[in-house]
């Protein structure tokens, strides 16, 4: 009696655990970004506030991420970034945003990794910036807000 | 004074208490006595209980060896079938990861949601609906999930039998080994330090460096860790948590690279849980911080009937932990994971229940607590999923009600079609593409060839939002 109340109890538990872990998400890997202005102040920025721009300034942008309980086999190289939906692209005087220098990446610790890149703003405006890292493990998605103030 | 009190409650009705060695192990039925005397004090053999209805040691701990075998299974087994998986490989079902349930991770998140609320909102942020369930659990059953669920607190367990079989009397139950013969015996610091003078009573030796400070403030250390931790996870400090994460190391280290640091703090706490039941649990883990907190009001817990109990301590010599059950009505000590081993090995029926108050609704069996952990562990995520704060994959959330400003980049013109529910051929003209266009393009490869330059991701997101809107 007990062994077949123990079997259908642990069979249960079972189906419990597979539910939970077949409803869980993957954690993302969450990235923390650091903007350091052309005075070399660094003020940490967050996806859901806007940050102020001066026009014309050039500006750093460090982005830093961490691969979560995962070993992710997609390289920080093959971060997206799109300026207004559109492909970011290196020198484009077109875009209001404009890159400088192509994100360069190192790895400070297993599993860490800490990307700068340069830009100016150029374009007065409200601008919006996606970094999406895409994979069959979730993957990262985040805007950036800018309002760039003309001078 | 509260001991003095309850002490005198739970004596025996016929004086039991001056025969009763409290030092004296109990094995089997005869708890050492004979079995008239046995009788006499209100003990029953085992196979009694059992028939009863009374469930023994051997139940109550199979029912939580099941649920632990099975989540640590499931953990590290889905975590290395991911590490070891070819690139592009997805394990079906197996989503082990979990910043809930990492003692370091859930806290994490937690810090996290001080400084960004958006978090908690984003449906691909699941954990911190795992970690509501861990609370959830510790509101409702105390810390149930630390001694039924948690992969870091079994192997814990695990290696501290191993320690028992290897150490014997020497294993730091109840806290001996921190406190130690030497000081309990001779209490030396009171001795040599403080003179005769402290020596009758040696409460310096005894009371504050013996058990106080070993077993329970000790704890506070906990404390240190969780407010690391969250300042950590809140980015008020710049630490990379990896690098002293023993959970990391447990669930990774097989398959994959760890950082050398995680992996010796995993090895140090294997190492101290050789001669002290749980060290991570009971004096670093910061999520038992959240835990033991909301553990103190549960309905559910280890509660004694001083009318039934008849002060024999055999639960105080059982508890792994050193918790002085026989001294309470009501178990609120922050080292309880509610394990349930004092309630299997009591010898009097109904003396210790995990019951809400009054004795209500109490749980007899181990298994029913690990299933009933279970519950509530994943109550938080059905809701959220029911109000659709947590997702479950980004296909999930695609095939969900389209909103074209989610278009993600890495999407397909055919997987972007079926999600926005219109024909290939529809959103191709729609995009001004030509209708022999390749629609497995990714659409952000669309703007790569110069006469679609001005179709990226943006317009079409536009595009779309305008056609839904018409």
């Amino acid at each position: 009696m007990i062994v077949r109340h123990q079997a259908a109890v642990a069979g249960a538990v079972g189906a419990l655990l597979l539910l939970l872990v077949a409803g869980a998400p993957a954690a993302a890997c969450e990235f923390v970004y650091t903007l350091i202005g052309p005075d070399g102040e660094e003020r940490s920025i967050e996806t859901s506030n806007t940050t102020t721009l001066r026009e014309g300034a050039a500006y750093t942008l460090r982005m830093a991420y961490r691969e979560d309980h995962r070993n992710c086999n997609i390289g920080p190289e093959d971060t997206l970034y799109l300026l207004d939906g559109a492909r970011w692209r290196l020198e484009r005087e077109t875009q209001p945003l404009v890159l400088t220098t192509e994100p360069a990446w190192n790895q400070p610790s297993s599993r860490s990794h800490v990307g700068e890149l340069q830009f100016t703003a150029a374009t007065a405006g409200e601008w919006s910036l996606e970094l999406i890292r895409t994979c069959h493990r979730d993957g990262y998605a985040g805007t950036l807000r800018f309002v760039v103030e003309e001078n | 004074m509260q001991g003095k009190t309850v002490r005198k409650e739970g004596a025996p009705v016929d004086g039991a208490e001056n025969v009763l060695d409290p030092g004296r192990r109990s094995h089997g039925s005869g708890h050492g006595e004979t079995p008239d005397r046995a009788a006499r004090l209100g003990y029953r053999p085992r196979g009694e209980e059992t028939a009863k209805g009374l469930l023994g040691a051997g139940e109550w701990s199979a029912g939580r060896y099941v649920a632990q075998i099975a989540f640590l299974v499931v953990i590290v087994g889905g975590a290395t079938l991911r590490n070891l998986a070819a690139e592009g490989y997805q394990v079906p079902f197996f989503m082990p990861e979990l910043h809930g349930i990492c003692p370091i991770g859930a806290v994490q998140s937690l810090g996290r949601l001080i400084t960004d609320a958006g978090y908690l909102f984003d449906p691909s942020r699941g954990h911190l609906w795992v970690l509501a369930g861990v609370l959830l659990v510790s509101l409702l059953m105390g810390a149930a999930f630390c001694g039924r669920l948690c992969p870091l607190g079994t192997v814990q367990e695990w290696i501290g039998k191993l320690g028992r079989r290897l150490l014997k009397s020497r294993y730091g139950r109840r806290g001996r080994a921190w406190r130690g013969r030497a000081w309990r015996g001779r209490a030396w610091l009171g001795r040599a330090w403080l003179g005769r003078a402290w020596l009758g009573r040696a409460w310096l030796g005894r009371a504050w460096l013996g058990r106080s400070v070993a077993s329970r403030y000790a704890g506070l250390i906990r404390y240190g860790a969780f407010a690391f931790v969250l300042a950590a996870g809140a980015g008020w400090i710049a630490f990379e948590l990896d690098l002293i994460n023993p959970s990391v190391a447990l669930v990774h280290m097989w398959t994959a690279a760890v950082p050398v640091t995680g992996a010796l703090v995993f090895f140090g706490v294997l190492g101290a849980s050789l001669v002290v039941e749980r060290p991570w649990c009971r004096f670093l883990c910061p999520y038992g911080v959240l835990q033991t907190n909301a553990a103190r009001v549960s309905p559910w817990t280890i509660r004694r009937s001083p009318a039934a109990c008849n002060g024999c301590r055999e639960c105080d010599r059982r508890c792994p932990l050193g918790v002085a059950v026989s001294r309470t009505v009501a178990v609120r000590d922050d080292r309880c994971t509610r394990c349930g081993v004092c309630v299997a090995a009591c010898p009097i029926p109904g003396a210790l229940s995990y019951s809400a108050p009054r004795g209500r609704a109490p749980i007899r069996s181990g298994l029913v607590a690990s299933v009933a952990v279970l519950v509530l562990l994943v109550t938080p995520i059905v809701l959220a999923s029911g109000i659709g704060l947590y997702g479950t994959s980004p296909d999930a959330q695609v095939s969900a009600e389209f909103d074209p400003e989610t278009i993600s980049p890495m999407m397909s013109l055919e997987e972007l079609a079926a999600a926005a529910g219109v024909a290939e051929l529809e959103l191709l003209a729609l995009l001004g593409l030509p209708p022999d266009y390749d629609t497995a393009v990714y659409l952000f490869d669309i703007e790569e060839d110069q006469e679609h330059e001005h179709i990226t991701v943006g317009f079409i997101r536009e595009t779309l939002s305008d056609r839904l809107s018409d």
